[in-house]
């Protein structure tokens, strides 16, 4: 008897909302949801625990079932959001204990066997009062809700028709962007905008962008390289490494390519004038080597720029003020065509009176162009095996860091992330990587060569070195570029094999 | 009013390396419903599932979910299914490097939800679990019971319409068992459909709920009110 009577006062009141909720529901099945839960929320509330101080006069154990019962079919009835955790929260806050059928089972002892016999109780009240129960509201909910697409077998062949409800919370957030105004006024819309259910607001209006994301992530890869410092240090460190031996060749095969190239220069054959020379000749003298065979190009070196031009190479080594008068003298820089011209050329030119010294250094110069031809070869060779190697290694230690993590990458899955969601934070990880290792090798090489250069031209003056500020900033951006790609690519790569698994 | 929320027509599952799955199986369940899968190991009760949340892709015939056909459907839809869909396992399976919030909030994250909202629903959920005072530990330093909690809790954040839970009581000891086989049904009750796959013989007969056996990849028996009934489960699988 009990059991019947605080079921028989919660259905009036029940149907007062179900009949609300109907309303809602006919409107628009797909769209109303969120906004029926909005109303049925509070409501069932209210009804629930209007339910609850009635039936509190009862044995406890029946009526937990019976609250249970009416939770059980406001809830179904309304939507299916918000069920799981709010409805059940209304069911504790209706029990006004940890939950129902514990309730039942905490008043008698929590004792495992207690419990089996209140959960018995309660299968079997709701086997009793769901009958009762059913009739008066199911009626009017069965007109409400659109009915289960019937399903039949397809015939083969057939793709079976794309329905937005699995999709719908990425495209009800794009078309509930705007305020609820816009959707057609139902009597649910006023309750919703007076009391938004807090589960459903934020999916109607709030769409993240990309920087959310992106804060997101950046967030996350910081973490992640605080409780796993270990990996972290063995892709830096195998990065910077790398960067360090490819920035070291790189410095020293350039200025080797240089050098080759500066004393490849020498090949033109030096004309020094006599001291007797007048400078304002120079023009005539160049016009007459000119018209030698096989001359291309005669430049005038007068003794000022020469001078000039050796303090410079001096780089201030060697003080030059107390020279007063320039002992160097005035020449011409004859270019040829072609390197076996040179001898002849050298001999026609040594019979102007004026010539004082021909100077093209012949056999040198063959053993020059070979020398030069190997050097830059070489270079590119090495660079190159150290290029590949640097992304080899560097990737495969990427990938491993990777592979230690495939089963987080399996779980985030499951949990439904998409793709893109699971690799972010990966890629920025192997960019954040790669661009730390890179930066610390290139920062090493910079301060490196500062030093040495000064070392080298104390020792060997004339010696071409590439002075620092010419080189050093294409050395940070490659070394930074490369170690942001090979992290980026290798963490990408690496990821994508354990997303199509 | 029943309405079919999980559908299997004819659907058979072979693996790659050549074992059967799944033997054409034909199954409805219905929304709202709590349903026991019971089975020796290897009769498929996992493969089952893992059709439902399109782990694997039946070899044959076709899985509904709320109507859709989700062995049609586009890979790229695969992770909006499985945010509707709740799954726990017998091992647990949380990120072992975030804390117990974090893992809540890591589902809730993948689908966009506003960093505002989130502790809110987070906090929400965790106490549905009795856990909102242990929300900064690190699974490491959680009992089975209560790490299995977190993963019902991360299953629930999203209000999915069915709970899977493959053996959730496999690694508990009895009590926490039967907090877990308690928290499911009060999920059940507020509406979710919830499918549990379990050996556990005492869970199943006190809970008088529907239980499908399964043996050798088909289905034998379908009772609505069943008990583990040892003589339909058919002989053990030879080893």
């Amino acid at each position: 008897m009990a059991s019947i009577a605080p079921n028989n006062q919660p259905a009036p009141s029940d149907s007062a909302e179900k009949r609300q909720l109907t309303a809602d529901s006919q409107d628009q099945p797909a769209e109303s949801r969120p906004q029926a839960a909005g109303p049925a929320a509070p409501n069932a509330e209210t009804a629930s625990a209007s339910a609850a101080s009635q039936s509190q006069s009862a044995a406890p154990g029946q009526d937990a079932g019976a609250t249970l019962n009416a939770a059980k079919d406001k809830a179904s009835s309304a939507a299916p959001e918000s069920r799981a955790i709010s409805a059940a929260s209304e069911a504790t806050s209706a029990g006004s204990q940890p939950a129902p059928a514990e309730a039942a089972s905490g008043q008698a002892g929590a004792a495992p066997q207690h419990s089996d016999t209140s959960l018995e109780q309660n299968g079997k009240a709701a086997n009793k009062t769901e009958p009762k129960a059913a009739p008066a509201p199911a009626a009017k909910i069965n007109d409400a809700v659109p009915p289960p697409p019937v399903l039949k077998p397809l015939p083969p062949g057939t793709a079976a028709p794309r329905k937005p409800a699995l999709v719908q919370k990425s495209s009800s957030k794009k078309k509930n962007k705007k305020f609820p105004s816009i959707a057609p006024p139902s009597p649910g819309d006023a309750a919703a905008q007076a009391a938004p259910a807090d589960d459903e607001a934020p999916r109607k209006r709030y769409t993240p962008s990309g920087g959310y994301y992106l804060e997101c992530f950046l967030r996350e890869v910081v973490t992640n390289i605080r409780r796993n410092p270990m990996m972290s240090i063995a892709s830096i460190s195998t990065a910077m490494v790398l960067a360090l031996i490819l920035g070291m060749f790189t410095l020293v095969i350039a200025n080797l390519d240089q050098l080759a190239q500066e004393l490849a220069r020498e090949m033109q054959i030096k004309v020094y004038m006599a001291n007797s020379f007048p400078s304002e000749e120079a023009q005539e003298c160049q016009e007459h080597l000119l018209r030698i065979e096989h001359v291309t190009g005669v430049v005038f070196v007068p003794k000022s720029e020469a001078f000039a031009k050796l303090r410079e190479r001096l780089g201030g080594r060697i003080s030059l003020e107390d020279i007063e008068q320039n002992p160097l003298p005035d020449a011409f820089q004859v270019s040829v065509d072609d390197p076996k011209y040179l001898d002849d050329t050298a001999q026609r030119i040594h019979e102007i009176t004026t010539v004082e010294k021909v100077d093209y250094g012949r056999d040198e110069a063959s053993k020059l162009l070979a020398l030069n031809k190997t050097v830059r070869l070489a270079g590119f060779v090495i660079l190159g095996l150290l290029f590949a190697s640097t992304i080899l290694i560097v990737s495969n230690t990427i990938r491993l860091t990777v592979f230690a993590r495939r089963k987080e990458i399996d779980i985030m899955q499951l949990v439904g992330a998409a793709d893109w969601f699971i690799r972010w934070p990966f890629i920025l990880e192997g960019v954040f990587q790669g661009l730390i290792g890179a930066s610390l090798s290139a920062l090493a090489l910079d301060l490196g060569y500062r030093l040495v250069v000064p070392h080298f031209q104390r020792s060997i003056a004339f010696i071409p070195v590439i002075l620092p500020n010419a080189i050093i900033p294409y050395l940070w951006l490659g070394l930074t570029l490369m170690g942001c790609a090979v992290g980026a690519i290798g963490s990408l790569i690496s990821v994508n094999r354990y997303l199509k698994a | 009013m029943p309405e079919p929320i999980i559908q299997m027509h004819n659907v058979s599952l072979i693996y790659p390396n050549g074992t059967r799955g799944l033997n054409a199986i034909d199954m409805t369940i219905n929304r709202g419903e709590f349903v026991f899968l019971v089975g020796h190991t290897g009769s498929g009760k996992s493969s089952l599932m893992k059709l439902i949340y399109r782990e694997h892709d039946p070899t044959s015939g076709a899985v509904y979910v709320e109507g859709i056909e989700i062995s049609d459907m586009k890979r790229s839809q695969i992770p909006f299914l499985r945010r509707r869909i709740g799954v726990i396992f017998q091992d647990f399976r949380l990120l072992g490097h975030k804390t117990v919030y974090e893992n809540v909030a890591y589902a809730l994250q993948v689908t966009g939800v506003s960093r505002y909202v989130m502790p809110r629903k987070v906090n929400k959920a965790l106490t549905l679990v009795n856990l909102q005072d242990k929300a900064d530990r690190l699974p490491n330093q959680l009992s089975g019971g209560e790490q299995q909690r977190v993963a019902i809790a991360r299953a629930l954040i999203n209000d999915p319409i069915i709970l899977l839970a493959d053996e959730p009581t496999g690694n508990l000891d009895p009590d926490s068992s039967w907090d877990i086989m308690q928290i499911l049904s009060k999920v059940n009750v507020s509406g979710t459909t919830v499918v549990v796959a379990t050996h556990n013989q005492q869970l199943v007969d006190v809970m008088q709920k529907r239980v499908i056996v399964m043996n050798r990849g088909e289905m034998v028996q379908d009772v609505e009110h069943g008990r583990y009934a040892t003589s339909a489960l058919g002989p053990m699988p030879t080893l």
